[in-house]
């Protein structure tokens, strides 16, 4: 057959093919519908695909990748170093370093951030960031992330108004599921009494817990801790079952049970925990997606939800990606998410940063909800920051 | 094990002797409608046949942005490609290679940033600006020898430790092979090589996005060149870009929805299913190799395809040739028959058993060669040799006996007789079985250790 004689059926096919894929997600259900999100689905495999996946040939194609720096998540490498438990991994403490072209400090508590006493000194209104890569500044230089410019801002706003000083510890770590951010929390961040803790999310939590129990339960890793405990005793999961074939119809009702552990735990303290929605750049936000998300935030209890997913909207995704083929922010997409961050947040970060430290002071107890510092927090207007769309 | 043993799947004639000197115009024949004086007939312009073409180019494009294929680096490129493609058809002939090189540079930069692109192009002026000097071969091999050497140090970040890291994944995949088929090439011309024509083979617009690249041959490529009628070429082209769609959107189906780890190996039937999934994963490597080399169909590069049907190998020898066919040729070129001819003197089992051993050699070393101007690392392991080594072994054996087995004519071959039921079932088991053993090795080569892939074998037994 000539060439150039029958174009037409691979036209027709593309044509067919580029209307399946205009279809909105929530257009069609069942099997079509998965289909359809599969196929649009470009994420990269959670590290639990990596092992397998990443033989010769995928190693070679993710890591050429134009991009400037590599992409999280990692495994342990010059950043990081293993532990025995569900976190799989947390960042290695006193570094400095330049990875892929960024600066990489971290300080003694193995947080990606400045210096900061263990005990929280008087008059310090402390901010505990849980969060991923994005959090953690990933392909950007020391103290360009979005945590760092935010904690300059409320710092000086604070302190400008006889306040007291804000600092924001951030305890990201790049490559975490949920669960594993809330287990590496609750293993440090208590020690450092914090006021208030963000729980950073984007719409990559959805899905990844699962993904990464389908690696750990069958390594008898996961059962006992408690941010999984719960959803995996309701879903009666056993060790040697067919994790995939178990886990993956709980997917939400994992992460949901995450949540709820992140609230319960922080309502066990007295900490108010706002859970924040991030984008990534170049992602589109999936509407059905986005819901599904806030919905299970919302039926967590946490005292406020903040949607800053459309922090990145009309902006080329050029112009903010740390490299082509990446999603992390580069230093003006973090600025961007600092700005969205600090008018959805900082007249509440101001307000609970004088309530809880009168001048000259003794510093709160966090310890009880009861605490007269945190009864004088306006009270957190749950949904405050979720705009309906 | 190469085009000697038996008729190849793909072309009657290795690549290099594919494609004929081009056809110009007659001179008298220069005012024709739709071509410029004295430029060939293969390039005659006929906005009826093009605008289809460009639709479809233009269709493409839109579904790798709805499903974003490839990431946003691909998408660029293509996007870029469809607005070169009115102005590269309209050029005349001799402005359009040079156009192309204009918009593969534009794609680079587009891509990479202006800082890393303009390291690139300055080590790469550097490297083909060797390969002009007027010295001889040898001294220019070995400066460009001493050059990649330089540049290997700076790559694990002995010299130069400022310079981003994707400039050496860059220059990696530009010249890595690509300079040893230049080299070669060079040796044996008669005459000095067209700047325009290097500069296009090292600057290929979609190697921007797909860093593992197939290893063009650069006289296919000059050959290839409006090598046959344009819009037909681009036909072809548009349905290697469909293929690579289809295969990346399955690769996709299997990546997410199919694949099983192999800690959830816990039977057999989860052993095949992993085995196959596992294999299929290679569609996300023949699926950007089809992307790659479709585009540059569209820009009057005839090239072979670069992979042929390697699901349905029938023997170990037939897979070696049908999967990625380029880098067989490359082989078959730089060191098979080299070998073979150096040996032809001694018996013929002895000079196919030695050039077969060389080639599996030199492909084990080249893959952890490419490993490290990709990756950085040389990522040598115990699997990994293991794999090189029992592929080669088997594709050995299998040379010997189609050495010495009678050629037989192969199924739908000119004047066969329709083919029995038997001979039917022996093909069926063929493929099978080299399908079998092929997606086992696979499962070994992905695997983390030899102990972790035994292991899982054992928990489906």
């Amino acid at each position: 057959m000539d060439a150039s004689s029958r174009p037409t059926r691979p036209l027709l096919c593309t044509a067919a093919l580029l209307a399946w894929g205009l279809l909105p997600i929530g257009a069609s259900t069942g099997w079509p519908a998965r289909l359809n999100a599969t196929l649009r689905n470009d994420a990269p495999n959670a590290r639990d695909y990596e092992r397998i996946e990443h033989g010769y040939y995928e190693r070679l194609i993710d890591d050429h990748r134009p991009r400037a720096v590599a992409p999280a998540p990692f495994d342990a490498g010059v950043l990081a170093q293993t532990v025995a438990d569900v976190r799989e991994y947390v960042l290695k403490p006193n570094l400095s370093t330049t990875h892929k072209g960024a600066s990489w400090t971290t300080n003694d508590l193995g947080m990606r951030d400045a210096s900061y006493s263990k005990t929280k000194p008087p008059h310090t209104f402390r901010i505990a960031l849980v969060g991923d890569s994005i959090a953690a500044g990933w392909g950007v230089d020391d103290g360009l992330g979005f945590e760092p410019i935010a904690e300059r801002t409320w710092n000086r706003r604070s302190t400008q108004a006889d306040g007291p000083t804000v600092e924001v510890l951030n305890f990201a770590v790049p490559g975490h599921a949920p669960g594993q951010r809330w287990e590496h929390f609750r293993r440090v961040g208590p020690a450092t009494s914090p006021d208030l803790v963000l729980f950073e999310s984007t719409l990559a939590d959805l899905g990844w817990d699962e993904r990464r129990l389908r690696t750990l339960l069958p390594r008898g890793i996961g059962f006992d801790s408690p941010v999984y405990r719960d959803a995996l005793t309701s879903l009666r999961t056993a060790p040697s079952a067919d994790f995939k074939a178990r886990l993956r119809p709980h997917r939400d009702a994992i992460l949901e049970g995450v949540y709820r552990r992140v609230v319960a735990d922080c309502r066990e303290q007295g900490i108010p925990v706002v859970w924040v929605l991030l984008p990534r750049v170049g992602k589109p936000v999936i509407p059905g997606d986005r819901a599904s998300l806030i919905g299970l935030a919302r039926s967590a209890g946490f005292d406020r939800l903040i949607d800053v997913s459309d922090a990145f909207e009309g902006q080329s995704a050029a112009s903010l990606a740390i490299a082509a083929d990446d999603f992390h922010p580069n230093v003006a997409g973090h600025a961007r998410l600092a700005h969205r961050l600090d008018a959805e947040l900082g007249e509440f970060v101001s307000s609970a940063a004088r309530s809880s430290r009168p001048k000259g002071g003794e510093p709160p107890s966090v310890s009880g909800r009861t605490d007269p510092a945190h009864e004088a927090v306006p009270p957190p207007s749950p949904h405050a920051g979720v705009a309906p769309r | 094990m190469g085009p000697e043993i038996r008729r190849p799947h793909t072309a009657e004639l290795a690549p290099h002797r594919r494609y004929f000197p081009i056809p110009h115009g007659v001179d008298g024949l220069a005012s024709d409608l739709g071509l410029y004086p004295g430029e060939p007939e293969n390039c005659r312009r006929s906005l009826r046949r093009f605008l289809p073409i460009f639709a479809h180019m233009g269709a493409m494009v839109a579904v790798f942005g709805v499903y974003r294929l490839e990431g946003r680096a691909f998408q660029m490129l293509a996007v870029i490609a469809l607005a070169a493609l009115p102005i590269h058809y309209t050029l005349p002939y001799r402005r359009k290679k040079p156009f192309f090189v204009a918009a593969s540079i534009v794609g680079l930069v587009a891509v990479f940033g202006l800082a890393a692109s303009v390291i690139v192009l300055g080590i790469a002026a550097i490297l083909i600006g060797v390969c002009y000097l007027p010295i001889s071969w040898r001294a220019r091999a070995a400066i460009v020898a001493a050059t990649a050497l330089t540049l290997a140090l700076a790559r694990v970040g002995r010299i130069a430790p400022d310079v981003p890291e994707t400039v050496w994944a860059v220059l990696g995949s530009m010249f890595m092979f690509r300079m040893i088929l230049y080299l070669y090439e060079l040796k044996h011309a008669t005459k000095p090589e067209p700047l325009v024509d290097t500069l296009g083979y090292f600057f290929l617009l979609p190697n921007y996005a797909f860093m593992h690249f197939p290893v063009v041959d650069y006289r296919t490529l000059q050959r290839g060149y409006f090598a046959n009628e344009v819009h037909a070429t681009q036909q072809v082209g548009l349905r290697m870009l469909f293929r690579g769609m289809i295969q990346l959107l399955l690769y996709r189906l299997i990546y997410h929805d199919i694949l099983i780890t192999p800690d959830e190996v816990t039977s057999f039937p989860s052993l095949m299913l992993f085995l196959t999934a596992n294999y299929l994963l290679y569609l996300h490597v023949s699926g950007q190799f089809h992307l790659a080399c479709g585009m540059l169909h569209l820009f009057g590069f005839s090239l072979p395809e670069t992979h042929h049907n390697y699901l349905l190998a029938t023997s170990f020898t037939d897979y070696w040739r049908r999967i990625n066919i380029y880098w067989k040729d490359f082989m078959v070129r730089v060191v098979f028959n080299p070998v073979a001819f150096r040996l032809k003197r001694r018996p013929q089992p002895i000079a196919l058993a030695v050039a077969t051993t060389a080639v599996f050699l030199t492909t084990w070393l080249l893959h952890a060669y490419q490993s490290f101007w990709l990756r950085g690392s040389w990522s040598f392991s115990g699997h990994d040799t293991l794999f090189w080594g029992i592929l080669g072994v088997l594709v050995l054996v299998n040379v010997q006996v189609d050495a010495r087995t009678p050629r037989r004519r192969t199924l739908g071959s000119k004047g066969d007789h329709a083919p029995t039921p038997h001979m039917i079932a022996v093909r069926v088991a063929k493929t099978v079985a080299t399908f079998l053993t092929i997606a086992l090795l696979w499962s070994l080569w992905t695997s983390s250790s030899v102990m972790a892939w035994l292991t899982m074998l054992r928990r489906a037994f």
